[in-house]
């Protein structure tokens, strides 16, 4: 069901391309360095329709729906989705804080709107036959919080492979597995402990799965925009090395990560897929990203009053996404002062467009065998500052109370 | 490269030598042979409105989470904007220089904007009417704001909106005595000095609002006086305040019996489906509204039979579209009851509100569109007991104003026959029995 080919390379940065077989009149490619759609639900969280590719679609957002997702039998239908958007089953939406303490031998918690739920290796299986995706990431172990030793790593291996090993024979158990079935997005755990993430690395190459999931970095409750690259990355050196040597080549997903530079950092490093939730992540805040850095900033925040007078220019005259093409900034400004709901549907296109030109950079960057060195230089005053540092967009509760006469 | 052009004012349809003094025609293609309802085609500058007309309110220059592609898309061809807010920010000069509000907000078909009294009294927490106009604290800034007839057209000369209504002293339907004559007669005299501040007469059309509370006398007054002004068409103020609905039928009717039949009549504020079918009975032409976009908001779905309110737990499994009979994208997109519940629950998505929205706007904007085949089709009165039957499956529920009122105007929902037509007089007295 997935093929995963590495057409060229630049120094351990490498071009692939991913294909999976959505049924023989929707087989889906992308090209790697890639990301997969962030959505919440089935959805974008502002658009109408997700952009085509991968969906990442995480369980937490469902384990409080169970009864809907059985009714429905079929999370594709229920959803709407096309035949063109292909699935990965995950287990966390990585913009989610990690409030769940709570993985046992039997169950990994994950966080829900009404508290943690329990995930079973039983209920993952059901589920994954309810949703059929392309790719799926078996529950694992991936808690860690800060100054957990080799013990606590140990554990995390331990487990996510029993978990591994328990969840490929309840699939194959339930008719899952084989020609049909999804390919296995492993958990590569290990914490910071390196000879745990080699361990690790080596028992799921043993066991032949498809691709490797990274998790177990960001701390307990760590918002997503304080995680870097840095805080990680001396200690998957050497396990990257052994990685990069098998054959055939596996695809290596780092969700979690959403400053630019990091991105770039981790392709560099021999990373493939990455998780789109930038574009959402600026998108709640209202914050634009920008084709160019303005006055030493890549991030816009739209809901300024100084931009009512900018009339006679959009967004970003280097975008060509809807948003830019239609709309004044003016526009966009009052909409976003006003609360009103279309700011966040404009600035969502615009968001998403200018995520794909980013990746379409990166490609060319490698294909062109420059040095990432480069881009990552170009791109390290990109980050994404924390949540308390920008006014968001009205949140829906303020978005209900703001009722017109 | 860049592709943004800055938008001009968007090309402005050419009116047909008028012989009127306004960028407005109104030809009546069909009247019911028994109500007083008719369905017309109102040429405006930027669209051609088939009446009656149901307008959705995109109050600050944005209509909630629909895009105005959708919107056109789902048969829309004028919508409103609220004066108040959009004077208030971003102000009549931005909009102005963006080619109106309708280069600002890309909205390519026409628009109506209200005088900005209504919130101006609604809103303030202090306000202040004399002779000269109306001060007020800004609910934005805290600052004292001067709103006269002049600015009020000012500011929607601005704005650019095909159809402008004049400021008026605005008192709530429970107000009575002097105060009320008060307000109908400085209305008057400030409906002369907005059209004489109209600085283009020949692109936007001017509404007076006929006033006068729940007093008869006033009200004809009132309508007198306005009849005799040469506007494009008239607008019925200062009803959906929550008064007497026994009340508010018949002073409608007053209005309606008395306006000019060439000219437009516009309910504002009008209103609840069931109202919409009365009072186009009753010979309105064009109604407002905020509840579609506000109650799709809430998580709820107006249907023929009534409202489903999405988010309540009958409905969290129900696989369903919210109407089979719809042709809205949310319905013929197959997206479920359950589904969309599920999409209004989550937080910061916003796919659950455009679907419902589009689909309320297009229940009403559907509910118009068979009014009017039913006018052409000469079945308006089968129209309007069919429509009643949907809505209440027990005739005994069916609102006795609303039966008073349709039988005032020859149709009776009980019969199903239609009945000689009745006159009555707003206190109640008159031929109209009373169950």
């Amino acid at each position: 069901i997935m093929r995963f080919t590495v057409s060229a390379s630049s120094g351990r940065a490498r071009l692939g391309h991913l294909a999976l077989s959505g049924g023989p009149d929707h087989p889906v490619a992308m090209a790697t360095p890639g990301y997969l759609i962030y959505n919440r639900c089935g959805s974008d969280p502002h658009l109408p329709q997700s952009p085509a590719g991968i969906l990442l679609t995480p369980l937490n957002h469902w384990l409080d729906k169970l009864a809907l997702l059985r009714q429905a039998g079929n999370l594709r239908q229920l959803c709407r989705l096309r035949p063109d958007r292909q699935l990965l089953l995950s287990l966390t939406d990585h913009l989610d804080y990690y409030p769940t303490p709570g993985v046992t031998a039997q169950h990994v918690g994950l966080p829900t709107r009404s508290g943690k739920a329990p995930l079973t290796v039983e209920l993952q299986a059901e589920l994954t036959l309810l949703t059929s995706p392309e790719l799926v990431q078996p529950l694992a172990d991936c808690e860690i919080r800060e100054g957990d030793g080799r013990k606590r790593a140990r554990k995390s291996v331990d487990r996510s492979l029993a978990f591994y090993d328990r969840f490929t024979t309840a699939l194959e158990q339930q008719g899952g597995l084989g020609g049909g079935g999804p390919a296995l997005m492993a958990s590569w755990v290990g914490g910071y402990s390196a000879e745990e993430r080699l361990r690790c690395l080596r028992e799921l190459e043993s066991r032949g799965a498809d691709g490797l999931v990274v998790e177990g970095f960001r701390y307990y409750n760590q918002p997503v925009e304080d995680f870097r690259l840095a805080q990680c990355e001396s200690v998957l050196t050497e396990a990257l090395q052994q990685q990069q040597r098998s054959q055939p080549p596996r695809p290596l997903y780092f969700p979690g990560l959403v400053h630019p530079a990091d991105i770039i950092r981790a392709a560099e490093l021999g990373f493939d897929l990455f998780d789109g939730s930038l574009p959402a992540l600026l998108t709640r805040r209202g914050l634009a990203w920008l084709t160019s850095a303005t006055g030493g900033s890549w991030w816009l925040h739209v809901g300024d009053v100084e931009l009512l007078t900018a009339t006679d220019r959009p967004l970003d005259p280097g975008c060509c996404c809807r948003c830019c093409r239609q709309f004044s900034l003016s526009y966009l400004a009052h909409l976003s002062l006003s609360n009103e709901i279309l700011a966040s549907i404009l600035l969502m296109e615009h968001n998403s467009a200018r995520l794909a030109a980013f990746f379409n950079e990166l490609r060319s960057a490698i294909e062109s065998a420059e040095s990432l060195g480069g881009l990552a230089t170009k791109y390290a005053a990109a980050v994404v500052p924390p949540t308390a540092a920008v006014a968001p967009l009205a949140n829906d509760q303020a978005r209900l109370k703001d009722d017109e006469a | 490269e860049v592709l943004y052009l800055p938008r001009p004012s968007l090309i402005c349809m050419s009116m047909a030598t008028s012989n009127a003094a306004y960028p407005l025609k109104f030809n009546i293609i069909s009247k019911c042979g028994t109500t007083a309802a008719r369905t017309a085609k109102m040429q405006l500058p930027h669209a051609t409105v088939d009446t009656p007309v149901f307008m959705p309110v995109g109050t600050k220059g944005s209509l909630k989470a629909l895009t105005t592609d959708e919107l056109s898309k789902l048969g829309c061809r004028i919508m409103l904007g609220n004066t108040y807010h959009l004077g208030c920010r971003p102000g009549p000069e931005i909009l102005s220089s963006s080619g109106g509000l309708h280069g600002y907000m890309h909205w390519p078909h026409a628009l109506l904007t209200d005088s900005g009294g209504f919130q101006m009294v609604s809103l303030s927490k202090l306000c202040n009417i004399d002779e000269g106009g109306v001060t007020f604290t800004s609910p934005y800034n805290g600052t004292e704001l001067r709103l006269t007839p002049e600015e009020s057209i000012r500011i929607q000369n601005g704005i650019g909106a095909d159809i402008m209504m004049q400021l008026d002293d605005v008192v709530h339907s429970s107000t009575t005595g002097p105060r009320v004559k008060e307000a109908m007669e400085r209305s008057i005299r400030w409906l002369d000095r907005c059209l004489a501040a109209n600085a283009r007469p020949t692109q936007q059309c001017l509404f007076p609002i006929v006033q006068g509370g729940l007093d008869s006398d006033l009200r004809i007054q009132s309508l007198d006086a306005l009849a005799s002004r040469d506007v494009a068409g008239f607008a019925i103020g200062g009803l959906s305040g929550g008064e007497a609905k026994s009340t508010f039928w018949r002073i409608v009717k007053l209005c309606t019996e008395r306006l000019p039949a060439g000219k437009p009549r516009y309910l504002m504020g009008v209103g609840l489906p069931l109202d919409l079918v009365v009072c186009v009975a009753l010979g309105v032409d064009m109604f407002d509204c905020v509840l579609p976009t506000r109650t799709a908001r809430f998580g709820v779905a107006l249907v023929p039979e009534g409202q489903l309110q999405l988010k309540k737990r009958q409905f969290e499994t129900d696989l369903r579209p919210i109407d089979d009979r719809c042709s809205c994208p949310c319905c013929t997109g197959g997206y479920s009851r359950a589904y969309l519940a599920t999409l209004l629950k989550e937080d910061g998505v916003t796919l659950g509100c455009s679907l419902l929205t589009a689909h309320n706007v297009a229940y009403m904007l559907n509910l118009m569109s068979e009014m009017r085949q039913s006018l052409v089709d000469g079945k308006f009165s089968e129209f309007v007991r069919h429509f009643f039957r949907l809505q209440y499956p027990n005739p005994t529920d069916y609102p006795e104003w609303a039966v008073e009122a349709l039988k005032s105007v020859g149709v009776s929902l009980l019969s199903g026959e239609d009945v000689k037509k009745s006159s009555c007089n707003v206190d109640g007295s008159g031929d109209v029995e009373v169950k």
